[in-house]
Protein backbone atom coordinates (compact mmCIF):
# COMPACT_ATOMS: atom_id res chain seq x y z
CA UNK A 1 0.00 0.00 0.00
CA UNK A 2 2.70 2.43 1.12
CA UNK A 3 4.80 1.53 -1.92
CA UNK A 4 1.89 2.46 -4.18
CA UNK A 5 1.15 5.77 -2.42
CA UNK A 6 4.81 6.76 -1.88
CA UNK A 7 5.65 7.96 -5.42
CA UNK A 8 2.39 9.94 -5.61
CA UNK A 9 3.08 11.70 -2.31
CA UNK A 10 6.67 12.35 -3.39
CA UNK A 11 5.53 13.91 -6.66
CA UNK A 12 2.81 15.98 -4.95
CA UNK A 13 5.19 17.48 -2.39
CA UNK A 14 8.17 18.02 -4.69
CA UNK A 15 6.05 19.76 -7.32
CA UNK A 16 4.11 21.76 -4.70
CA UNK A 17 7.36 23.12 -3.31
CA UNK A 18 8.72 23.81 -6.81
CA UNK A 19 5.51 25.69 -7.67
CA UNK A 20 6.93 28.58 -5.63
CA UNK A 21 9.19 29.28 -8.61
CA UNK A 22 6.02 30.37 -10.44
CA UNK A 23 4.63 32.39 -7.55
CA UNK A 24 3.47 32.13 -3.94
CA UNK A 25 0.41 29.83 -3.95
CA UNK A 26 -1.71 27.46 -1.80
CA UNK A 27 0.05 24.32 -3.13
CA UNK A 28 3.36 25.66 -1.81
CA UNK A 29 1.91 26.75 1.53
CA UNK A 30 0.29 23.35 2.04
CA UNK A 31 3.56 21.49 1.32
CA UNK A 32 5.62 23.90 3.41
CA UNK A 33 3.35 23.61 6.47
CA UNK A 34 3.16 19.83 6.17
CA UNK A 35 6.93 19.57 5.91
CA UNK A 36 7.48 21.78 8.94
CA UNK A 37 5.03 19.73 10.99
CA UNK A 38 6.53 16.39 9.98
CA UNK A 39 10.14 17.56 10.42
CA UNK A 40 9.39 18.92 13.89
CA UNK A 41 7.55 15.76 14.94
CA UNK A 42 10.38 13.59 13.55
CA UNK A 43 12.96 15.55 15.50
CA UNK A 44 10.97 15.52 18.76
CA UNK A 45 10.22 11.80 18.44
CA UNK A 46 13.86 10.98 17.77
CA UNK A 47 15.16 13.05 20.69
CA UNK A 48 12.51 11.69 23.10
CA UNK A 49 13.46 8.18 22.09
CA UNK A 50 17.11 9.01 22.82
CA UNK A 51 16.14 10.46 26.22
CA UNK A 52 14.15 7.35 27.16
CA UNK A 53 17.09 5.22 26.08
CA UNK A 54 19.47 7.28 28.23
CA UNK A 55 17.11 6.95 31.19
CA UNK A 56 16.74 3.19 30.96
CA UNK A 57 20.42 2.46 30.32
CA UNK A 58 22.33 5.00 32.42
CA UNK A 59 20.32 7.35 34.58
CA UNK A 60 17.84 5.00 36.28
CA UNK A 61 20.51 2.71 37.72
CA UNK A 62 21.30 4.48 41.03
CA UNK A 63 19.49 6.94 43.32
CA UNK A 64 22.17 9.59 42.73
CA UNK A 65 21.77 9.38 38.96
CA UNK A 66 17.96 9.52 39.22
CA UNK A 67 18.31 12.72 41.23
CA UNK A 68 20.68 14.25 38.67
CA UNK A 69 18.39 13.25 35.81
CA UNK A 70 15.36 14.80 37.57
CA UNK A 71 17.34 17.98 38.22
CA UNK A 72 18.39 18.20 34.56
CA UNK A 73 14.77 17.70 33.45
CA UNK A 74 13.55 20.42 35.83
CA UNK A 75 16.19 22.85 34.56
CA UNK A 76 15.22 21.92 31.00
CA UNK A 77 11.55 22.66 31.73
CA UNK A 78 12.53 26.22 32.67
CA UNK A 79 12.84 26.84 28.91
CA UNK A 80 9.04 27.09 28.83
CA UNK A 81 9.13 30.28 30.91
CA UNK A 82 10.06 31.99 27.67
CA UNK A 83 6.31 32.28 27.16
CA UNK A 84 5.73 34.03 30.50
CA UNK A 85 6.32 37.76 30.84
CA UNK A 86 6.46 37.57 34.63
CA UNK A 87 8.96 34.69 34.89
CA UNK A 88 10.85 35.22 31.66
CA UNK A 89 14.14 35.52 33.58
CA UNK A 90 13.92 31.84 34.58
CA UNK A 91 14.25 30.89 30.92
CA UNK A 92 17.75 32.37 30.97
CA UNK A 93 19.02 29.75 33.47
CA UNK A 94 19.01 26.69 31.15
CA UNK A 95 20.06 28.93 28.27
CA UNK A 96 23.07 30.18 30.23
CA UNK A 97 24.04 26.62 31.23
CA UNK A 98 23.81 25.43 27.61
CA UNK A 99 25.70 28.38 26.14
CA UNK A 100 28.33 28.27 28.88
CA UNK A 101 28.98 24.55 28.49
CA UNK A 102 29.15 24.78 24.73
CA UNK A 103 31.47 27.78 24.66
CA UNK A 104 33.73 26.30 27.33
CA UNK A 105 33.99 23.03 25.48
CA UNK A 106 34.62 24.67 22.10
CA UNK A 107 37.15 27.21 23.42
CA UNK A 108 39.16 24.42 25.03
CA UNK A 109 40.62 23.48 21.65
CA UNK A 110 39.47 26.27 19.36
CA UNK A 111 42.65 28.32 19.86
CA UNK A 112 44.72 25.40 18.59
CA UNK A 113 42.30 23.87 16.07
CA UNK A 114 41.12 27.00 14.35
CA UNK A 115 43.75 29.61 15.07
CA UNK A 116 47.30 28.45 15.79
CA UNK A 117 47.26 25.44 13.45
CA UNK A 118 45.79 27.57 10.68
CA UNK A 119 48.48 30.22 11.14
CA UNK A 120 51.18 27.55 11.20
CA UNK A 121 49.82 26.17 7.90
CA UNK A 122 50.62 29.50 6.22
CA UNK A 123 54.32 29.24 7.13
CA UNK A 124 55.41 27.87 3.78
CA UNK A 125 58.83 27.97 2.03
CA UNK A 126 58.93 30.57 -0.71
CA UNK A 127 61.30 28.38 -2.71
CA UNK A 128 59.80 24.90 -3.09
CA UNK A 129 60.83 21.71 -4.88
CA UNK A 130 59.12 22.45 -8.20
CA UNK A 131 58.72 25.81 -9.97
CA UNK A 132 54.94 25.41 -9.85
CA UNK A 133 54.97 24.92 -6.06
CA UNK A 134 57.31 27.91 -5.68
CA UNK A 135 54.91 30.06 -7.70
CA UNK A 136 51.96 28.71 -5.69
CA UNK A 137 53.64 29.46 -2.36
CA UNK A 138 54.65 32.99 -3.37
CA UNK A 139 51.12 33.78 -4.58
CA UNK A 140 49.67 32.32 -1.36
CA UNK A 141 52.05 34.41 0.75
CA UNK A 142 51.21 37.64 -1.11
CA UNK A 143 47.47 36.96 -0.88
CA UNK A 144 47.49 36.14 2.84
CA UNK A 145 49.54 39.22 3.75
CA UNK A 146 47.38 41.45 1.50
CA UNK A 147 44.09 40.23 2.95
CA UNK A 148 45.38 40.63 6.50
CA UNK A 149 46.44 44.22 5.71
CA UNK A 150 43.06 44.88 4.05
CA UNK A 151 41.37 44.43 7.44
CA UNK A 152 43.81 46.77 9.17
CA UNK A 153 41.72 49.90 9.57
CA UNK A 154 43.95 52.08 11.75
CA UNK A 155 45.75 53.67 8.80
CA UNK A 156 44.14 54.89 5.59
CA UNK A 157 44.81 52.61 2.62
CA UNK A 158 47.03 55.02 0.64
CA UNK A 159 50.47 54.69 -0.87
CA UNK A 160 51.77 51.09 -0.81
CA UNK A 161 48.72 49.99 1.19
CA UNK A 162 46.53 50.97 -1.79
CA UNK A 163 48.16 48.22 -3.87
CA UNK A 164 47.94 45.52 -1.19
CA UNK A 165 44.33 46.53 -0.69
CA UNK A 166 43.65 45.98 -4.39
CA UNK A 167 45.37 42.57 -4.37
CA UNK A 168 43.28 41.67 -1.30
CA UNK A 169 40.07 42.64 -3.09
CA UNK A 170 40.92 40.44 -6.08
CA UNK A 171 41.92 37.61 -3.74
CA UNK A 172 38.61 37.77 -1.91
CA UNK A 173 36.70 38.05 -5.20
CA UNK A 174 38.39 34.83 -6.34
CA UNK A 175 37.37 33.22 -3.04
CA UNK A 176 33.76 34.39 -3.42
CA UNK A 177 33.73 33.13 -7.00
CA UNK A 178 34.92 29.71 -5.89
CA UNK A 179 32.28 29.67 -3.14
CA UNK A 180 29.61 30.67 -5.66
CA UNK A 181 30.65 27.88 -8.05
CA UNK A 182 30.44 25.30 -5.28
CA UNK A 183 27.09 26.69 -4.16
CA UNK A 184 25.73 26.34 -7.70
CA UNK A 185 26.87 22.70 -7.75
CA UNK A 186 25.12 21.95 -4.44
CA UNK A 187 21.87 23.67 -5.43
CA UNK A 188 21.83 22.03 -8.87
CA UNK A 189 22.46 18.63 -7.28
CA UNK A 190 19.47 19.11 -5.00
CA UNK A 191 17.34 20.00 -8.02
CA UNK A 192 18.65 17.12 -10.15
CA UNK A 193 18.08 14.67 -7.26
CA UNK A 194 14.43 15.66 -6.98
CA UNK A 195 13.87 15.57 -10.75
CA UNK A 196 15.35 12.05 -10.78
CA UNK A 197 12.90 11.08 -8.04
CA UNK A 198 10.05 12.41 -10.18
CA UNK A 199 11.28 10.64 -13.30
CA UNK A 200 11.24 7.31 -11.50
CA UNK A 201 7.42 7.43 -11.51
CA UNK A 202 6.27 9.33 -14.59
CA UNK A 203 2.44 8.98 -14.09
CA UNK A 204 2.49 10.80 -10.72
CA UNK A 205 4.90 13.41 -12.14
CA UNK A 206 2.61 14.02 -15.13
CA UNK A 207 -0.66 14.08 -13.15
CA UNK A 208 0.52 16.46 -10.42
CA UNK A 209 2.60 18.52 -12.86
CA UNK A 210 -0.44 19.17 -15.04
CA UNK A 211 -2.74 19.68 -12.02
CA UNK A 212 -0.48 22.18 -10.23
CA UNK A 213 0.69 24.13 -13.28
CA UNK A 214 -2.84 24.06 -14.76
CA UNK A 215 -4.40 25.40 -11.56
CA UNK A 216 -1.81 28.21 -11.34
CA UNK A 217 -2.30 29.24 -14.96
CA UNK A 218 -6.09 29.05 -14.60
CA UNK A 219 -6.07 31.18 -11.47
CA UNK A 220 -3.88 33.77 -13.25
CA UNK A 221 -6.20 33.75 -16.26
CA UNK A 222 -9.31 34.20 -14.09
CA UNK A 223 -7.69 37.02 -12.14
CA UNK A 224 -6.74 38.72 -15.40
CA UNK A 225 -10.29 38.35 -16.76
CA UNK A 226 -11.68 39.78 -13.56
CA UNK A 227 -9.37 42.79 -13.62
CA UNK A 228 -10.15 43.41 -17.33
CA UNK A 229 -13.87 43.25 -16.48
CA UNK A 230 -13.41 45.87 -13.76
CA UNK A 231 -11.43 48.11 -16.16
CA UNK A 232 -14.14 47.83 -18.85
CA UNK A 233 -16.89 48.73 -16.34
CA UNK A 234 -14.92 51.73 -15.08
CA UNK A 235 -14.31 52.95 -18.68
CA UNK A 236 -18.02 52.58 -19.52
CA UNK A 237 -18.99 54.58 -16.43
CA UNK B 1 19.39 57.22 -32.34
CA UNK B 2 16.26 55.10 -32.23
CA UNK B 3 18.31 52.09 -33.36
CA UNK B 4 20.79 52.60 -30.53
CA UNK B 5 17.96 52.87 -28.04
CA UNK B 6 16.36 49.66 -29.30
CA UNK B 7 19.75 47.86 -29.14
CA UNK B 8 20.13 48.97 -25.56
CA UNK B 9 16.56 47.82 -24.92
CA UNK B 10 17.40 44.30 -25.98
CA UNK B 11 20.32 44.14 -23.55
CA UNK B 12 18.22 45.59 -20.75
CA UNK B 13 15.48 43.04 -21.51
CA UNK B 14 18.01 40.20 -21.52
CA UNK B 15 19.09 41.22 -18.04
CA UNK B 16 15.51 41.15 -16.87
CA UNK B 17 14.47 37.73 -18.17
CA UNK B 18 11.50 36.41 -16.19
CA UNK B 19 12.81 33.93 -13.61
CA UNK B 20 10.10 31.47 -14.71
CA UNK B 21 11.73 31.25 -18.14
CA UNK B 22 15.06 30.42 -16.45
CA UNK B 23 13.38 27.75 -14.28
CA UNK B 24 11.71 26.26 -17.35
CA UNK B 25 15.05 26.08 -19.17
CA UNK B 26 16.55 24.50 -16.05
CA UNK B 27 13.89 21.77 -16.09
CA UNK B 28 14.61 21.12 -19.78
CA UNK B 29 18.39 20.85 -19.37
CA UNK B 30 17.94 18.43 -16.45
CA UNK B 31 15.22 16.21 -17.93
CA UNK B 32 16.74 16.03 -21.40
CA UNK B 33 20.06 14.30 -20.42
CA UNK B 34 18.21 12.07 -17.94
CA UNK B 35 16.07 10.73 -20.79
CA UNK B 36 18.89 10.72 -23.38
CA UNK B 37 22.20 10.29 -21.51
CA UNK B 38 25.01 12.24 -23.16
CA UNK B 39 27.73 10.13 -21.51
CA UNK B 40 30.02 13.13 -21.12
CA UNK B 41 33.50 12.07 -19.95
CA UNK B 42 34.27 12.27 -16.22
CA UNK B 43 37.94 12.91 -15.46
CA UNK B 44 39.62 12.07 -12.19
CA UNK B 45 40.49 14.91 -9.82
CA UNK B 46 43.28 15.03 -7.25
CA UNK B 47 40.90 15.30 -4.28
CA UNK B 48 38.88 12.17 -4.97
CA UNK B 49 42.07 10.23 -5.77
CA UNK B 50 43.56 11.30 -2.42
CA UNK B 51 40.40 10.31 -0.56
CA UNK B 52 40.33 6.93 -2.33
CA UNK B 53 44.03 6.32 -1.55
CA UNK B 54 43.53 7.19 2.11
CA UNK B 55 40.68 4.72 2.53
CA UNK B 56 42.50 2.14 0.42
CA UNK B 57 45.64 2.42 2.58
CA UNK B 58 43.92 2.00 5.95
CA UNK B 59 45.84 -0.92 7.53
CA UNK B 60 43.97 -4.21 8.18
CA UNK B 61 42.38 -4.43 11.63
CA UNK B 62 42.04 -0.63 11.97
CA UNK B 63 39.03 0.83 13.75
CA UNK B 64 37.16 3.36 11.62
CA UNK B 65 34.35 5.66 12.75
CA UNK B 66 31.94 6.59 9.96
CA UNK B 67 29.72 9.46 11.07
CA UNK B 68 26.54 10.30 9.15
CA UNK B 69 26.28 14.03 9.88
CA UNK B 70 23.65 14.76 7.29
CA UNK B 71 19.94 15.15 6.77
CA UNK B 72 17.56 14.19 3.96
CA UNK B 73 18.09 17.49 2.14
CA UNK B 74 21.78 16.67 1.70
CA UNK B 75 21.09 13.20 0.33
CA UNK B 76 21.37 13.89 -3.43
CA UNK B 77 24.97 15.07 -2.97
CA UNK B 78 26.12 13.22 0.14
CA UNK B 79 24.12 9.99 -0.27
CA UNK B 80 26.38 8.60 -3.05
CA UNK B 81 29.51 9.52 -1.03
CA UNK B 82 28.19 7.78 2.08
CA UNK B 83 27.19 4.60 0.22
CA UNK B 84 30.49 4.42 -1.68
CA UNK B 85 32.55 5.06 1.46
CA UNK B 86 30.67 2.35 3.35
CA UNK B 87 31.08 -0.01 0.39
CA UNK B 88 34.81 0.74 0.25
CA UNK B 89 35.22 0.16 4.00
CA UNK B 90 33.19 -3.06 3.91
CA UNK B 91 35.46 -4.31 1.13
CA UNK B 92 38.42 -3.98 3.49
CA UNK B 93 39.51 -5.80 6.62
CA UNK B 94 38.64 -3.00 9.05
CA UNK B 95 36.21 -2.57 11.94
CA UNK B 96 33.46 -0.05 11.16
CA UNK B 97 31.64 2.00 13.81
CA UNK B 98 28.72 3.91 12.28
CA UNK B 99 27.24 6.83 14.22
CA UNK B 100 25.18 9.97 13.56
CA UNK B 101 25.01 13.46 15.00
CA UNK B 102 22.05 14.49 12.82
CA UNK B 103 18.84 12.61 13.61
CA UNK B 104 18.11 11.74 9.97
CA UNK B 105 21.68 10.48 9.63
CA UNK B 106 20.93 7.44 11.81
CA UNK B 107 18.10 6.33 9.51
CA UNK B 108 20.10 7.09 6.36
CA UNK B 109 22.91 4.89 7.72
CA UNK B 110 20.44 2.07 8.40
CA UNK B 111 19.16 2.37 4.83
CA UNK B 112 22.71 2.20 3.47
CA UNK B 113 23.44 -0.90 5.52
CA UNK B 114 20.25 -2.51 4.19
CA UNK B 115 21.14 -1.47 0.63
CA UNK B 116 24.67 -2.89 0.74
CA UNK B 117 23.69 -6.00 2.73
CA UNK B 118 27.11 -6.55 4.40
CA UNK B 119 26.34 -10.12 5.52
CA UNK B 120 25.48 -11.43 2.04
CA UNK B 121 27.61 -9.20 -0.20
CA UNK B 122 30.78 -8.74 1.87
CA UNK B 123 30.69 -11.64 4.34
CA UNK B 124 30.70 -9.24 7.31
CA UNK B 125 28.99 -9.90 10.63
CA UNK B 126 27.05 -7.25 12.55
CA UNK B 127 28.62 -6.65 15.95
CA UNK B 128 31.88 -8.30 14.89
CA UNK B 129 32.99 -6.41 11.76
CA UNK B 130 30.65 -3.44 11.84
CA UNK B 131 28.13 -1.82 14.15
CA UNK B 132 25.61 1.02 14.05
CA UNK B 133 26.06 2.71 17.42
CA UNK B 134 23.31 5.22 16.72
CA UNK B 135 22.45 8.86 17.16
CA UNK B 136 23.59 11.42 19.71
CA UNK B 137 21.67 14.72 19.76
CA UNK B 138 24.22 16.61 21.83
CA UNK B 139 26.15 17.99 18.89
CA UNK B 140 29.70 19.06 19.84
CA UNK B 141 29.12 18.12 23.48
CA UNK B 142 28.15 14.64 22.27
CA UNK B 143 31.34 14.38 20.21
CA UNK B 144 33.39 15.25 23.26
CA UNK B 145 31.39 12.69 25.25
CA UNK B 146 32.06 10.04 22.57
CA UNK B 147 35.78 10.85 22.71
CA UNK B 148 35.85 10.38 26.49
CA UNK B 149 33.52 7.39 26.85
CA UNK B 150 31.72 5.73 23.96
CA UNK B 151 29.36 3.76 26.26
CA UNK B 152 28.12 6.96 27.86
CA UNK B 153 27.51 8.65 24.51
CA UNK B 154 25.89 5.60 22.89
CA UNK B 155 24.70 3.13 25.56
CA UNK B 156 22.87 0.86 23.08
CA UNK B 157 23.32 0.10 19.39
CA UNK B 158 20.82 1.48 16.89
CA UNK B 159 19.63 -1.59 15.01
CA UNK B 160 18.88 -3.99 17.89
CA UNK B 161 18.90 -1.65 20.93
CA UNK B 162 21.29 -3.99 22.79
CA UNK B 163 23.99 -2.71 25.19
CA UNK B 164 27.13 -1.81 23.25
CA UNK B 165 29.45 -3.74 25.56
CA UNK B 166 27.74 -7.01 24.59
CA UNK B 167 29.19 -6.80 21.06
CA UNK B 168 32.53 -8.35 20.19
CA UNK B 169 33.54 -5.36 18.06
CA UNK B 170 33.54 -3.15 21.17
CA UNK B 171 36.29 -5.14 22.93
CA UNK B 172 39.11 -2.78 23.88
CA UNK B 173 37.20 0.28 22.73
CA UNK B 174 36.55 3.06 25.23
CA UNK B 175 37.07 6.39 23.55
CA UNK B 176 38.69 8.40 20.78
CA UNK B 177 42.23 7.15 21.38
CA UNK B 178 41.11 3.61 20.47
CA UNK B 179 40.11 4.58 16.93
CA UNK B 180 42.45 5.02 13.95
CA UNK B 181 40.41 6.90 11.36
CA UNK B 182 37.36 9.14 11.50
CA UNK B 183 35.23 9.79 8.40
CA UNK B 184 32.44 12.36 8.53
CA UNK B 185 29.92 12.71 5.71
CA UNK B 186 28.74 16.12 6.69
CA UNK B 187 26.08 18.69 5.82
CA UNK B 188 27.06 21.50 8.20
CA UNK B 189 26.92 21.98 11.95
CA UNK B 190 27.72 19.72 13.75
CA UNK B 191 30.28 18.51 11.25
CA UNK B 192 33.94 18.88 10.35
CA UNK B 193 34.72 21.93 12.53
CA UNK B 194 33.30 20.27 15.63
CA UNK B 195 35.12 17.00 14.94
CA UNK B 196 38.39 18.92 14.47
CA UNK B 197 37.91 20.66 17.82
CA UNK B 198 36.88 17.59 19.83
CA UNK B 199 38.69 14.69 18.14
CA UNK B 200 41.37 15.72 15.70
CA UNK B 201 43.24 18.39 17.65
CA UNK B 202 43.24 16.60 21.06
CA UNK B 203 43.73 13.01 19.82
CA UNK B 204 45.45 13.43 16.42
CA UNK B 205 43.25 10.90 14.60
CA UNK B 206 43.33 10.80 10.79
CA UNK B 207 40.26 12.62 9.53
CA UNK B 208 38.52 12.31 6.15
CA UNK B 209 35.49 14.34 5.11
CA UNK B 210 32.74 14.02 2.52
CA UNK B 211 31.23 17.47 2.15
CA UNK B 212 28.59 19.36 0.23
CA UNK B 213 30.02 21.53 -2.54
CA UNK B 214 28.82 24.59 -0.67
CA UNK B 215 30.88 23.59 2.40
CA UNK B 216 34.18 23.34 0.51
CA UNK B 217 35.46 26.87 1.31
CA UNK B 218 34.94 26.02 4.99
CA UNK B 219 36.75 22.65 4.81
CA UNK B 220 39.70 23.77 2.64
CA UNK B 221 41.60 25.57 5.46
CA UNK B 222 41.52 22.37 7.58
CA UNK B 223 42.84 20.43 4.59
CA UNK B 224 45.65 22.95 4.02
CA UNK B 225 46.57 22.72 7.70
CA UNK B 226 46.66 18.90 7.56
CA UNK B 227 43.79 18.47 10.02
CA UNK B 228 41.68 16.95 7.23
CA UNK B 229 43.75 14.41 5.32
CA UNK B 230 41.47 14.22 2.28
CA UNK B 231 37.98 15.30 1.35
CA UNK B 232 35.32 14.76 -1.27
CA UNK B 233 33.82 18.00 -2.53
CA UNK B 234 30.30 17.69 -3.83
CA UNK B 235 28.67 15.42 -6.35
CA UNK B 236 31.50 15.64 -8.86
CA UNK B 237 34.01 14.19 -6.38
CA UNK B 238 31.44 11.57 -5.39
CA UNK B 239 31.18 10.45 -9.03
CA UNK B 240 34.97 10.24 -9.34
CA UNK B 241 35.12 8.22 -6.12
CA UNK B 242 32.47 5.86 -7.51
CA UNK B 243 34.63 5.39 -10.61
CA UNK B 244 37.71 4.65 -8.52
CA UNK B 245 35.91 2.06 -6.41
CA UNK B 246 34.41 0.48 -9.53
CA UNK B 247 30.87 0.95 -8.29
CA UNK B 248 29.31 3.52 -10.65
CA UNK B 249 25.93 4.46 -9.24
CA UNK B 250 23.82 7.52 -8.34
CA UNK B 251 26.57 10.16 -8.55
CA UNK B 252 27.69 9.00 -12.01
CA UNK B 253 24.08 8.98 -13.21
CA UNK B 254 23.77 12.66 -12.32
CA UNK B 255 26.90 13.92 -14.07
CA UNK B 256 25.25 14.72 -17.42
CA UNK B 257 22.50 16.94 -15.97
CA UNK B 258 25.08 18.47 -13.62
CA UNK B 259 27.17 19.50 -16.64
CA UNK B 260 24.21 20.81 -18.66
CA UNK B 261 22.87 22.88 -15.73
CA UNK B 262 26.32 24.37 -15.17
CA UNK B 263 26.58 25.26 -18.85
CA UNK B 264 23.20 27.00 -18.60
CA UNK B 265 24.26 28.95 -15.50
CA UNK B 266 27.52 29.88 -17.25
CA UNK B 267 25.57 31.06 -20.30
CA UNK B 268 23.36 33.31 -18.18
CA UNK B 269 26.32 34.67 -16.22
CA UNK B 270 28.11 35.58 -19.48
CA UNK B 271 24.92 37.04 -20.97
CA UNK B 272 24.22 39.07 -17.85
CA UNK B 273 27.77 40.43 -17.76
CA UNK B 274 27.79 41.38 -21.45
CA UNK B 275 24.45 43.14 -20.94
CA UNK B 276 25.70 44.88 -17.83
CA UNK B 277 28.86 46.24 -19.47
CA UNK B 278 27.06 47.16 -22.68
CA UNK B 279 24.29 49.14 -20.97
CA UNK B 280 26.70 50.69 -18.48
CA UNK B 281 28.80 52.04 -21.35
CA UNK B 282 25.77 53.52 -23.08
CA UNK B 283 24.53 55.16 -19.91
CA UNK B 284 27.99 56.63 -19.34
CA UNK B 285 28.09 58.23 -22.83
CA UNK B 286 24.56 59.67 -22.78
Amino acid sequence: MLEAIGPWLTALFILSIFSFAYKENPWFRFAESTYLGIATAYSIGFNLDWLVNQWSTIWSLTAGRILLFALALLIGLLFYFRFSRQYFYLYRIPLAIGVGTYIGLALRTMVFAQFLTQIRATFIPLVAETPFDTFNNIVTFIMIVSVLIYFYFTAEHRGPLKYTSKIARYTMMAGFGSAYGNTVMTRMTLFIGQVRNLMMHVPSFAVFGIAILGSLLLSDYMRQQKSEGVTTTLTRD
Amino acid sequence: MAEASSEKGIWVKLQQIDRRVIYLLMWIVVIWPLINPLNLPVGLGRQSKEYFDWVEDIPPGSKVVLSYDLSFSGLPELGPMAVTTLHHLLSKDVKIYICAYWNAGADIASDNIELLNPEEEYGKVYGVDYIHIGYNPRSEVGMSQFAADVYNAFPNDYLYNAPLDTYEIMEGVNGAEDFDVLISIESGTPGASEWVRQWIEPYGISFLVGALGVSVPGIAPYYNAGQVKAFLAGLRSAAEYEMLTGRASDAMAQQDPLSTTHLLVLFFVILGNIGYFYTRGKVGRS
